[in-house]
């Protein structure tokens, strides 16, 4: 190997050393450009929102959801989180379908973010609702609340049959006295320490096709 | 976005494939300049060649440039970035090893590779003696375990224990180069050229 | 001096300069918004109370169930080997480590499915993952497994096998013994806390 060799390789280098950084500096510059903020952020922190799920407010009685489709008060909007199909068999009068993996699509951006009326988000369960209002609420939307026991306890109340009583409607109620129950089941003889349980053999339910999911 | 695996964008199947691929381009660069040559390695130490300093040193500021810009766009998570834990002593200890095999022998233990692929008989039996060490060190760990593992405690990164941000400091290490660049090649125009 | 060098040597100084003074960036481990909703349309969040039922007959020791109820609703009666973690404390950070659990899957239950939907959006949103919800809550742990409904005799032997594992079921947990009602049983589990290490990139080496 002689040094002119060697002289050459550098030079070849130094030539593109400028090459690569300008280059560089393009990558970092179109970073730059491309960098943009996430469009929706939650505004209200997680221990904040604690607070406002214990709170429990924001929800509706189904007997009060009556009285407002009967009163066709204005300041109400009836938001319906199930699938367009549930919707089209039916619904509560003037609701607007917005499907629950819809809540944030451009579509409908307006509406979420128009304040001036109160949202009442329902789906078929309390449950179902809550999440979208969970969303809702941690973006700084405070005017949703949700419709208790969800769709199918204002069908069953729709037909002004109005014995239902908050223990159908509320989730969250405990319908039994557990401990009771559990107690008045007839329990196994073999029962003992909780290391002795587990030999009892219990016919084990078939696998379903996956459907379980999860765990 | 990014480390791509850790975050099974890509399958971790494809690691070694993608390792294969960086490999190579890693030893490309080693080869292009002129690593594979244990004299150009050597001229660190008697002054006369500073270019493993500058590559590796600007290899260094750019991807720490990059991978601090990477991480402000989003596009790398740092924080799945593995980083050696600290063992100060043993550092030391390997530090004084390796720079003593570096101007004994005339390699790293990655140009080494890449001068035998070139077919240097020297780096062959580098690479050699880099095997038997490994086998003798790992059969006779238990002496050296205590050394190994020992802990200082000590921050692990250089900015955390000056107080300064991540920021301030790329900026002072890319000085440091400059400087570090600008110094060796007046020490090159002093010292006499070898020929090799 | 080289006109390039120069030229480099700026840049790269200039990126410098720009990295010195850029604002620092909070990266969160958060779940934003979108990412939230998309995995509300996720139903295998949910587990369903048979599943609960065989975990625990089974022992499948990489299940962890958490009662998000009052602690005076915990104590009258809970599932074997639940935790006690009420909504209110949830976000406490000793909790934290429980519900974050390397290769452990969490499962929420409450009286329905509200509350433990709750725990589980926030729990979600702090980026905590393997959480799971028992759909129905307690009530229908008891409407399900301790009185679970004959099936007619047309009902096909699925219907049948699980009203069986059902029934067999309700008797496991049944009779009062120390398994159901008592608050004692959740000290005999010894759990250990493994805090969740991220995912790490394998050691790499240079030179």
């Amino acid at each position: 190997m002689n040094q002119q060799t060697h002289l050459k390789d550098h030079k070849k280098i130094s030539l593109k050393l400028p090459l690569i950084i300008v280059s560089f500096v393009i990558l970092i510059i179109i970073g730059f450009l491309t960098m943009r903020e996430p469009e929706r952020k939650f505004v209200v922190s997680v221990d904040d929102m604690q607070k406002a799920v214990l709170q429990r407010n924001e929800t509706i009685k189904p007997e009060e959801v009556l009285k407002i489709i009967n009163s066709a008060d204005e300041s109400y909007r009836f938001i319906d989180l199930r699938n367009p199909h549930d919707f089209i068999k039916g619904h509560i009068k003037g609701a607007i379908n917005i499907p629950k993996q819809y809540l944030l699509a451009d579509e409908y951006d307006k509406l979420i973010k128009d304040t001036s009326k109160i949202n009442i988000l329902y789906a078929k369960t309390h449950d179902e609702a809550c999440g979208p209002w969970m969303i809702l609420k941690q973006l700084g939307f405070n005017n949703n609340r949700i419709l208790l026991g969800g769709y199918s306890y204002y069908s069953k109340t729709g037909t002004l049959a109005q014995n239902i009583s908050p223990k159908d409607y509320l989730d969250e109620k405990p319908k039994y006295d557990y401990a009771k129950v559990v107690k008045s089941v007839s329990g196994s003889a073999v029962i003992g320490s909780s290391k002795k349980k587990k030999k009892i053999k219990i016919k084990r339910k078939k696998k379903k096709k996956g459907a379980e999911g999860g765990c | 976005m990014g480390p791509l695996i850790t975050q099974d964008i890509i399958g971790g199947q494809w690691n070694f494939v993608i390792a294969f691929i960086i490999g190579i381009g890693f030893g490309f660069v080693l080869e292009q300049a002129g690593f594979s040559s244990s004299r150009k390695l050597a001229g660190v130490f008697y002054g006369y060649d500073f270019v493993v300093l500058r590559v590796f040193f600007v290899a260094a500021i750019t991807a720490t440039v990059g991978l601090l810009f990477f991480s402000y766009f989003d596009w790398i998570d740092l924080s799945l970035i593995y980083v050696n834990p600290i063992f100060l002593k043993s550092a030391i200890v390997g530090g004084v090893i390796m720079g003593l095999g570096f101007i004994i022998g005339g390699f790293c233990p990655g140009t080494s590779v890449c001068a035998s692929a070139i077919g240097k008989i020297d780096a062959m039996f580098f690479l050699g003696g880099i095997f038997i060490g490994i086998l003798l060190y790992g059969e006779s760990f238990s002496l050296f375990k205590d050394l190994y593992y020992d802990k200082v405690p000590v921050d692990k990164m250089v900015f955390d224990a000056l107080g300064i941000s991540q920021g301030t400091f790329v900026l002072i290490l890319i000085l440091i180069a400059l400087a570090a660049f600008y110094v060796t090649s007046l020490i090159e125009k002093k010292v006499d050229k070898v020929e090799y | 001096m080289n006109i390039k060098y120069v030229i480099s040597a700026s840049l790269l100084v200039l990126l410098g300069v720009i990295l010195a003074f850029l604002p620092e960036k909070s990266h969160t481990t958060e779940i934003g918004p979108d990412k939230l909703l998309s995995e509300l349309n996720d139903e295998t969040r949910f587990v369903s109370t048979d599943k609960v039922a065989d975990n625990i007959i089974n022992g499948v020791p990489s299940v962890q169930l958490i009662d998000v109820r009052p602690a005076e609703e915990y104590n009258k009666f809970s599932l074997p080997d639940a935790i006690n973690i009420p909504l209110d404390s949830l976000l406490l950070p000793d909790w934290q480590a429980y519900i974050d659990q390397e290769g452990i899957k969490t499962i929420f239950y409450s009286n329905g499915t509200v509350y433990a939907s709750q725990a589980w959006m926030l729990s979600r949103r702090l980026g905590f993952s393997n959480l799971f919800i028992m759909k129905g809550g307690l009530n229908r742990w008891i409407e399900t497994i301790m009185q679970a409904k004959e099936p007619d005799q047309t009902a096909s032997s699925t219907e049948i096998a699980l009203y069986e594992f059902r029934k067999a079921a309700g008797q496991f947990f049944g009779g009062g013994t120390q398994v159901a009602g008592s608050s004692t049983n959740t000290k005999k589990k010894k759990k250990v806390v493994k805090k969740r290490k991220r995912k790490a990139a394998a050691e790499g080496g240079c030179g």
